[in-house]
Parts: structure tokens; C-alpha cells; sequence
């Protein structure tokens, strides 16, 4: 059973609450606009299969 | 005459009295106080300053002391760069209340060391967060070749500079193809040093883990020499001895028609046949724009919380879109980026340079801003960086080479190396200079006289 899926207005007023964020009104349109962007790069990351032994990327040694 | 002189020249005429360093810099000044209006590349000059250290160049001729390589030289930075004494805005005014600096960026002081004199800083998007330098506190950089089409960002006023013939030498940064992108749709050389070569103090940071210090100028030569001074590097290897495919799949798609015949000119001059692929590139790409979105968001949040009104809104909303990302979300970039870069590591044990397009296409209009991604209109601002994202995320040395003879506005190409192998950049881009297919776009006659 999968959950039903957020709206992306509800999304954004999730996060922002729980930073304690507090999103101006004349923002919101725009953060909503950007964060559906993000989510569907983060999806396109989310389901790579990765090894458990891949870390993040550190420094970068030339 | 200094307007489109190269900083060599410029060096050579000083070194041997053929001008002083006072008329020079005398002359770079009216230029840009003739032609930056039309094109906007300009946010600070530092004439008094400039001209007092011209004077100086010309005193210790006169004593017959040795000047150094850039003596007298004029360069321009991107409006992130310290100069001391001077408030780093990052194009916001959101610093506008902070200390002036203390000293030189590291890079500034290199080259300063070198004899070179900082003349103005120059335009960007707010917090280097962009692709147009569309700037909503110091207006937008228009295009020289073509005032009604955008520069590119988000070192759009340092190409632009460069372009105009304003200044031979300009430094950017570069995190999701900041350099690469207005160098290609200016028209002028840029280099990408490979991440964390060149020192990034004092250059007001956006994304730590993808920033990178670089620079633009109107001669391969000079693009070599000020790299040359403010990096340590190895000899050029010969041309002839360098391995070069040419990248397909997602650098092949979406290319215009005459950036497609450019790109085939060279890879016959090059006897290159087929092409080579980057695995998973959209993810890669999509990784640079979460890890960037992320870390610049995070960066901002204690502003943004505050002062949001203060910031241009489209900055303003992608930070704070970038702020919100789950941690998750930006772990898994930098594990993705881990993986991903073992493969290109591997890529360069095959092969020493790759060609990929730096842009698919001419500049956009600024007053329609749209290029056609998969055969639709889709927002130039989103997708200028179409090719260069998914090469900053390795952290790869990348030479934006500009094309000759495509008998279209401005179009670029991206040489992209193993890391520590500019070198070979400057060896093959050598190459296609010397061959006519590659140099500075002249702009047209009608904007040489705007």
C-alpha cells in the first residue's frame, strides 16, 4: 500500500514548518515552482543502486 | 588603441615603452565608460586606485627595475571576488552593510602580484545563482554581440567585459557552469581549473562542494598565462600525443544545427570518428542541481529567515526550495557524485581530452528566453546548463573554446581533461586555433561602434 501523494503546496508548508520556517506569501509560488523541480531531479537520484560502501564525495584530491 | 588588446600586448607595450602603464589604463577607462553602457558588464570601477597603480608601474620603469609578467595589465573581477578595502556584494545587496575587505581574494592577490591591476568589479546573478546575470539590484549584462540576447551567468559581466573588448582578462567562478556557459555565449575563452586547484579564499562562496575559481580572456595565450601564474602547471604535452574522443548520448541531443556541423568540423579535423558516453549523465546532472540547490539554501537559510525581502525573488525561492531538501535527498547526490566520478576516472585511463558542446545553442533573446529541449520550448534559465552540469560534478578541468566560422552568433565547445591535466586542454585547444576553427568572435561592426 503506497501513501496518497502530497500535494506539492502541502509539502512545502511541511518542511517549512518543520524547520520553523516561515515562507512570506509572495515566495510561496516560487518555492512551490522550484521544489517540484528538486523533487523530480531527487527522484531521478533516489532509486540509483548504490553500494552500502559508497560514501558521499569528500574533499577532491587532483 | 587598447580596446580588444591582449594582456600580452598590453604587458609587451609597457615592458618595452612603447606606452606608459598611465596611458593604458587611462584609455581602458574611457573604453569602458563609452561601451559598457549598451551592455551593463560593469557594477564598480576603481579608477582612482587603478590609475595611482599605473603611476607606480611607470615609476618603477622609469628606476629601470625588473616588472613582473602582467605589469600594468587591467583585469576585471566577478563581483564575489575581496578586493581589499572594498564591500563584496555577491550582486546583492544583502551584504551592503558588511565590513569592507580586509585583503585581496587569494586569486586577486596572485595576480596583482603579477603586475596586474584590478579595474572594476563586474555583473553577476545575486549569489552567483543563475545562468542570465539578470541581476534585479544591478540590472541585467546584455550580450555584445547582440545587446537583445542574454550574456549567460552567472559570470555573465565578466565574459561580457571580455567580449567588448573592455578588458583582456576577467576572473569567474563556476559551479554549475558558470564560466562555461556565458564564455560559450560570449564568445571568448574560459577555463574551469580542475576543483580545488586554484585557493578559493576570499571568493564568496555558493555551493562549497562544487565552486571552482577560474577565469575568461580574448586569447588562448592569455588564458595560458594567467593560469600559469595563479596555479603551478606542468608543460604542454604535443597535441599529437593526446588521445580525444568526442562525448555522445546526452551531449549529442538537442545540439542547433550549426553548433552540430561545428562540432563535426573539428572531430574531422581531429580524424575523430564515433563517440565515447558518460554513464547515467541526466542523473548526474540532476545530482549537481540538488547538491548545489542544498548547500547554497543551507548557506542562505540564516539570512533568509530574516531579511528574505531583501533578495532578488527568483534567488530568493531557490534557496529557499534548496534549504528545504531533505538530508537524504543530498546524501544520496554525494554518493551518487562518489560513483559517478569512478567512472569518469576510468573514462580518462582510455582517453586524455573529451569535446562535448559547452551550450546547444546561439544566445537566447532576453526578452524570450526559451531553447528547445527534446523538441520543445523550454526555459533557457533551467537549461542553459544542459551540458555543463554534468561535468561540474566530477570536479574536471573544463577549456570553454570559442568557435570561428559558424557564421551564427557565438557557440562553444567544452575540453574536458583528468584532473591536474589542463595542460592538455591548452595543448589541444592549441591546436584548433592554430587550424582557424577556433579564437575570439569578433563582434559584428555594428556593435564594435555601440
Amino acid at each position: 500500500m503506497t501513501s496518497p501523494p502530497f500535494s506539492d503546496e502541502v509539502l512545502v508548508a511541511a518542511r517549512a514548518a518543520a524547520m520553523e520556517l516561515e515562507l512570506p506569501p509572495p515566495c510561496m509560488a516560487g518555492v512551490i515552482n522550484n521544489t517540484r523541480l528538486l523533487q523530480n531531479y531527487a527522484a531521478l537520484i533516489r532509486d540509483f543502486p548504490l553500494p552500502d560502501t559508497c560514501e558521499p564525495a569528500g574533499e577532491y584530491t587532483p | 588603441m587598447t580596446r580588444f588588446a591582449s594582456a600580452q600586448t598590453i604587458a609587451q607595450d609597457i615592458r618595452s615603452g612603447k606606452r606608459s602603464a598611465a596611458s593604458v589604463m587611462q584609455a581602458v577607462l574611457a573604453t569602458i565608460h563609452q561601451y559598457d553602457s549598451s551592455i551593463g558588464s560593469v557594477t564598480h570601477l576603481f579608477a582612482e586606485q587603478a590609475m595611482q597603480q599605473a603611476h607606480a608601474v611607470d615609476a618603477r620603469l622609469a628606476r629601470k627595475e625588473e616588472l613582473p609578467p602582467l605589469a600594468g595589465v587591467p583585469f576585471g573581477v566577478k563581483d564575489l571576488f575581496d578586493i581589499q578595502g572594498h564591500v563584496t556584494t555577491a550582486g546583492s545587496i544583502v551584504l551592503r552593510n558588511v565590513p569592507p575587505a580586509a585583503q585581496d581574494a587569494a586569486i586577486v592577490a596572485r595576480l596583482r602580484a603579477a603586475g596586474a591591476i584590478p579595474v572594476a568589479t563586474l555583473n553577476m546573478d545575486e549569489f552567483a545563482y543563475g545562468f542570465a546575470t539578470d541581476n534585479a539590484h544591478y540590472g541585467i549584462t546584455r550580450n555584445p554581440h547582440d545587446p537583445s540576447r542574454m550574456a549567460g551567468g552567472s559570470s555573465g559581466g565578466s565574459a561580457a567585459a571580455v567580449a567588448a573588448g573592455l578588458l583582456p582578462l576577467t576572473l569567474g567562478t563556476d559551479t554549475n557552469g558558470s564560466i562555461r556557459v556565458p564564455a560559450s555565449l560570449c564568445g571568448v575563452w574560459g577555463l574551469k581549473p580542475t576543483m580545488g586547484l586554484l585557493p578559493r579564499e576570499g571568493a564568496y562562496p555558493f555551493s562549497a562542494s562544487l565552486d571552482v575559481v577560474g577565469h575568461f580572456a580574448s586569447t588562448l595565450d592569455d588564458l595560458k598565462t594567467a593560469f600559469h601564474i595563479m596555479a603551478d602547471t606542468s608543460p604542454e604535452p604535443e597535441p599529437q600525443t593526446l588521445r580525444t574522443a568526442c562525448l555522445g548520448g546526452w551531449f549529442a541531443q538537442n545540439l542547433s544545427p550549426a553548433l552540430a556541423a561545428a562540432i563535426n568540423r573539428v572531430c574531422r579535423y581531429l580524424g575523430l570518428s564515433g563517440t565515447v558516453e558518460l554513464p547515467q549523465t541526466p542523473t548526474a546532472r540532476a545530482a549537481s542541481f540538488l547538491i548545489t540547490a542544498a548547500e547554497g539554501g543551507t548557506l542562505h537559510l540564516p539570512r533568509l529567515r530574516s531579511v528574505a525581502q531583501d533578495y532578488d525573488p527568483a534567488t530568493r525561492d531557490r534557496l529557499l526550495a534548496g534549504a528545504m531538501l531533505p538530508a537524504s535527498t543530498y546524501v544520496q547526490a554525494q554518493r551518487f557524485r562518489r560513483w559517478f566520478r569512478g567512472q569518469v576516472h576510468a573514462l580518462f585511463e582510455q582517453v586524455d581530452v573529451l569535446i562535448a558542446p559547452a551550450v546547444m545553442c546561439e544566445a537566447p533573446l532576453l526578452d524570450a528566453p526559451t531553447i528547445i529541449v527534446d523538441g520543445k520550448p523550454a526555459s533557457a534559465r533551467a537549461n542553459l546548463g544542459l551540458y555543463t552540469q554534468p561535468l561540474s560534478l566530477p570536479g574536471l578541468p573544463v577549456l570553454c573554446l570559442p568557435l570561428l566560422n559558424t557564421n551564427t552568433l557565438p557557440l562553444g565547445l567544452q575540453l574536458v581533461a583528468a584532473p591536474g591535466r589542463e595542460a592538455a586542454l591548452f595543448s589541444l585547444a592549441r591546436k584548433l586555433e592554430q587550424a582557424g576553427l577556433a579564437g575570439r568572435c569578433p563582434l559584428p561592426a555594428t556593435q564594435q561602434a555601440a
